[in-house]
């Protein structure tokens, strides 16, 4: 039994890595029917940015460049991948180009800082705290703390700020929000930034307990699809339930069968919900109009 | 042909046609010879092997080709399934011993089996989620290549003996071409199974299964209303292309002869789907010349050189494009110096860097880029938009495309008593709202019947809840067919479509990139009776047929009017036309019950007696019509019966005239007298 409440406490901290980085996918989802393919790179990226301040100003100093950081690579995704390809109504135009943006940052990545993994130095100590019987890590109440703040505050400017209604009101109904003279192409762009600073952010968060690389992120970000699909990429806060269930469920398969397999329950979870309910577990169905 | 109809560029010249199709045979015959003299001509072996590579990745990118250029999927998955053909001929060959042709075979057969297991989820989802799930596809494929070590030998990969094509020692005998011929063997058995997928995969794309293909990439809602069930033929659509990544795959491990799971990761995937697009999609040189560039690409990035000369070239012809631009004032001048300025940037970033294969990637992403803004046809489409004379041929089989047999197949019954279609208590219900509330409605065959009523008075949802689109919340839908009454509410829109019923849309659903005359050939889809090996093998059953519906398909078109737009691509056509084409496209169904909605909206006044001496004909055809319609004139002049719905509930029935003077239709429309004086006081 203290294993399993072990596994389950550990699964907690990486499963809210997912429920970032998803709920990153699911903002631009709401503003704009896209989504970055090349979301796992904004988080190797900022994790790989972040690691390079820190020997200068400190973990903490760092989070703030961090986030303007992914904040600006956002826009940048926006305004090459994703807008050129919206206006021309291609998905399959914005797909390949987001994928396509994703691999040169990887690329960029790989040269400047090399293709070897590297140790992010942690912020707090590094050894286990014992809460109620179980060890936990400092760095991992951070990573928990972190996501969640991270998520709250964008919900409080969702739901407070001018901009952050604006976004909302794009969600709801893109045309309507622009006759109601809101510029939805940038709120698009606004929507873009706020999820690749997510991710980056989630990039700092998690770096000190794995290894940090240009390749760290793109498995996190194809499971934390897989999160974002079980939430349902319309239902707001479904994706830290989704994060929850990924990141034990990985641990557990982890442990008791093999470390080989971790990645397989989401990609399968991620199948398999497709398969049975296209639109999410937490999601709503839409009724097609002929 | 009627040029005065058609737009310009849509309406090519009677030549055009045999032009291009001796176009694609020419190209075959230099293909075959190109590949034919290649080893002889250049005897290094490095290139042998380099076109063999590049014969094996066109064979998967065809087959792909056929999953995002004709369905118009985008799936991630291929270099899994590539892995997949891969393993299987190693696999079979580490644990049994079993040489290159039982790797084939297997690699074929396991492959398959896995395009099934990935269509599954892929039946539901289109788009992003497709890509992501055919992502996590490809990455559990790797992940289990890698972890199973018992089957597979793990990351340490399997290593493969030199294949060996032919066994003359089975014979007793020498190879009749000698050592140095022996070594060929291989690089011509590539080049037999390349050419062998060119047939077949041009049989299967211009076959019903290929027609079938497109129309639900076009429009996957029609499509089941055609009876063309997409479920089925997305099925089809991805074991095909599974099949043939199998045979690419267990040829590639045999030519490499060694396999090991990180050769079959994502960057390999995207790598296939940048050759399909940039080749061309919908082609099939344009998969050929994509493997090709993928292929060579990374070897010409090894020479700095050579990418400094080209890069200078490319900047080079940027400047020209550009200053062309500015001097010109294009339009789109502004728009064009974001591409223009990259391109002069690469020159001087290749002059600084000592090699650029570290930036192989970042060369990729740019191409990609590039071939998504730039050249999103590819560099077939590209050439087919500069010489017209090289765009496909749609119809160049069945040279008789005059039209001949009657164009619709005359229904029996003709206006009987009893009710051909029986609605009881048809209940639609969205969450609180009930866009039906139980209504009845009997159809009399052989009558046009009419079906009104204000916007949002439920007409739309009976027509859909007719056609199978939705399923009735409660009551029953019956057709009467002659061998006894048949159920249609609870059944899918293809069954509904193949008892019998057919219909068009209120927003136009064509197959926009098909012909006019391919639409119609869809709606024929159920009178095909040949099966997918019929068609790769093009048996003489599959030529008749084809041959027979091809005239049938002329005669219907003539019917609407649209005989001469045959070759039209249907978004090419006036929108009248379109609306027009959508009523032979339903008509090919051989319909007992023909469901038209709204099909004079948007229509000029000619266009609108076009249409209604048409419906005429229809019902004079025996075929019972049920017409939904806001023109009231039409109605009036067209119907034997009208229906009145508001509110979900049918207020008023009877004929044309009798329903016109009903005061709770007047109502319904224009608002009760009594309620308007109210308001007039308050």
């Amino acid at each position: 039994m203290a294993i399993l409440l072990q596994l389950i406490a550990s699964g907690v901290a990486v499963g809210m890595i997912y429920a970032a980085i998803a709920f990153g996918y699911q903002l631009t989802f709401a503003t704009s029917k896209t989504l970055n393919f090349g979301q796992g790179e904004a988080l190797a990226l900022g994790a790989l940015f972040g690691l390079t301040l820190v020997p200068f100003i400190g973990y903490w100093l760092m989070i703030p460049l961090v986030l303007v950081f992914g904040f600006a690579l956002g826009a940048v995704v926006e305004r090459l991948g994703v807008r050129p390809a919206v206006k021309i109504k291609s998905e399959y135009g914005w797909i390949m180009a987001t994928i396509a943006l994703g691999i040169i940052f990887k690329n960029v990545a790989e040269n400047v800082w090399g293709r070897d993994d590297l140790k992010f130095p942690s912020p707090l100590p590094e050894t286990a705290i014992q809460v109620a019987g179980i060890r936990v890590l400092p760095m991992e109440l951070l990573i928990v703390a972190g996501a969640l703040l991270m998520m709250l505050a964008v919900e409080i400017f969702n739901r407070k700020s001018i901009w952050g209604k604006a976004v909302v009101a794009t969600s709801n109904d893109i045309d309507a929000a622009g006759l109601m003279g809101i510029n939805t192409q940038r709120v698009i762009t606004l929507s873009y930034s706020i999820s690749a600073m997510t991710a980056a952010f989630a990039g700092v968060l998690v770096a000190p307990v794995t290894l940090t690389g240009a390749t760290m992120g793109a498995v996190l970000a194809l499971k934390a699809f897989a999160v974002a699909i079980i939430g349902g990429l319309e239902s707001g806060l479904g994706v830290i339930v989704g994060g929850l269930i990924l990141g034990v469920a990985e641990t557990l398969t982890g442990f008791y069968i093999s470390t080989g397999y971790k990645d397989v329950p989401g990609l399968i979870l991620l199948l398999v919900v497709l398969s049975l309910r296209p639109v999410g577990l937490f999601g709503k169905a839409v009724i097609k109009k002929v | 042909m009627a040029q005065t109809l058609a737009p310009a560029d849509a309406s090519a010249p009677a030549s055009a046609p045999s032009l291009s199709r001796y176009a694609g045979l020419l190209g075959a015959v230099l293909l075959v010879a190109f590949l034919a003299a290649f080893p002889h001509v250049v005897t290094s072996s490095y290139y042998v092997h380099l076109v063999i590579v590049i014969a094996i990745y066109a064979i998967l990118i065809l087959g792909l080709d056929i999953v995002v250029g004709y369905t118009g999927q985008v799936s991630l998955g291929h270099a899994g399934l590539f892995g997949v053909g891969a393993y299987a001929a190693a696999v079979l060959f580490l644990h049994f011993k079993l040489g290159l042709w039982w790797g084939i075979l297997a690699g074929i057969g396991v492959t398959s089996a896995f395009g099934v297991l990935l269509a599954v989820p892929a039946l539901r989802v289109t788009g992003p989620y497709l890509a992501m799930v055919t992502l996590a596809f490809g990455t559990i494929i790797q992940i289990f290549i890698n972890e199973l070590t018992p089957l597979t030998n793990g990351p340490l990969g399997i290593t493969l003996p030199p294949a060996r094509v032919l066994d003359f020692s089975l014979l007793g005998m020498q190879a009749p071409w000698g050592a140095a011929g022996r070594k060929l063997e291989f690089y011509y058995l590539t080049c037999a199974a390349l050419l062998a997928t060119i047939v077949v995969v041009n049989r299967v794309v211009r076959s019903p299964f290929g027609r079938a293909f497109e129309a639900l990439r076009d429009s996957p809602i029609a499509c089941d209303c055609m009876g063309v069930s997409v479920y089925r033929y997305k099925v089809y659509a991805f074991v095909i292309s599974a099949a043939l990544a199998g045979l690419a795959g267990a040829l590639f491990a045999w030519s490499e002869r060694y396999v090991a799971p990180n050769s079959y990761g994502f960057e390999l995937t995207v790598l296939f789907l940048l050759a399909v697009t940039m080749g061309g999609r919908k082609s099939r040189a344009g998969p050929i010349i994509g493997a090709a560039i993928i292929v060579m690409m990374p070897n010409v990035l090894a020479d700095i050189e050579l990418v400094r000369i080209m890069a200078g070239i490319i900047a080079a012809a940027a400047l020209v494009v550009g200053a062309m631009a500015f001097l010109r004032r294009r339009e789109n001048r502004f728009a064009l110096l974001v591409p223009i300025g990259l391109c002069l940037a690469f020159f001087p970033a290749t002059l600084a860097l000592q090699s650029v294969t570290d930036f192989r990637l970042t060369v990729f992403g740019l191409m990609i880029l590039f071939v998504v803004y730039y050249l999103p046809d590819g560099i077939v489409g590209f050439v087919r938009e500069v010489i017209p004379a090289l765009r496909p041929a749609h119809t160049a089989e069945g040279k008789s495309l005059h039209a001949e047999g009657a164009a619709l197949s005359a229904q029996s019954g003709g206006a009987g008593a009893d009710p051909l279609l029986t609605v009881e208590q048809a209940l639609m219900q969205f969450g609180g709202l009930k866009a039906l509330a139980g209504v009845d409605l009997t159809v009399r065959p052989g009558t046009i019947h009419g079906l009104i009523g204000p916007n949002g008075s439920g007409k739309s949802t009976m027509m859909n809840v007719l056609t199978g689109i939705y399923k009735p919340t409660a009551g029953s839908v019956t057709l009467a067919r002659a061998g006894g009454a048949k159920r249609l509410d609870g059944r899918t829109p293809s069954e509904i479509a193949a008892s019998g019923v057919a219909r068009t849309f209120q927003n136009v659903q064509l197959f926009r990139e098909m012909t006019a005359l391919e639409n119609v050939l869809v709606g024929l889809h159920h009178s095909f009776r040949g099966n997918l090996f019929d068609a790769i093998l093009g048996t003489p059953r599959r030529r008749r047929e084809e041959r027979e519906q091809r005239a049938r398909a002329m005669a219907i078109l003539d019917f609407v009017g649209l005989g001469p737009l045959a070759q039209v691509e249907a978004r090419n056509l006036p929108y009248g036309k379109q609306r027009l084409l959508e009523i032979g496209r339903a008509l090919a169904l051989d319909p007992v019950l023909l469901l038209l909605d709204e099909p004079a909206a948007g229509l000029t006044a000619p266009d609108i007696a076009e249409l209604t001496a048409i419906i005429r004909k229809i019902r004079d055809a025996g075929i019972t019509v049920i017409l939904i319609e806001h023109h009231m004139d039409v109605v009036m002049g067209l119907c034997d019966r009208v229906s009145v719905l508001d509110f979900g509930h049918k207020i008023a029935e009877g004929s044309a005239r009798a329903v016109q003077e009903d005061p709770k239709v007047i109502e319904a429309y224009l608002g009760s007298p009594v309620a308007d004086e109210e308001t007039a006081h308050a």
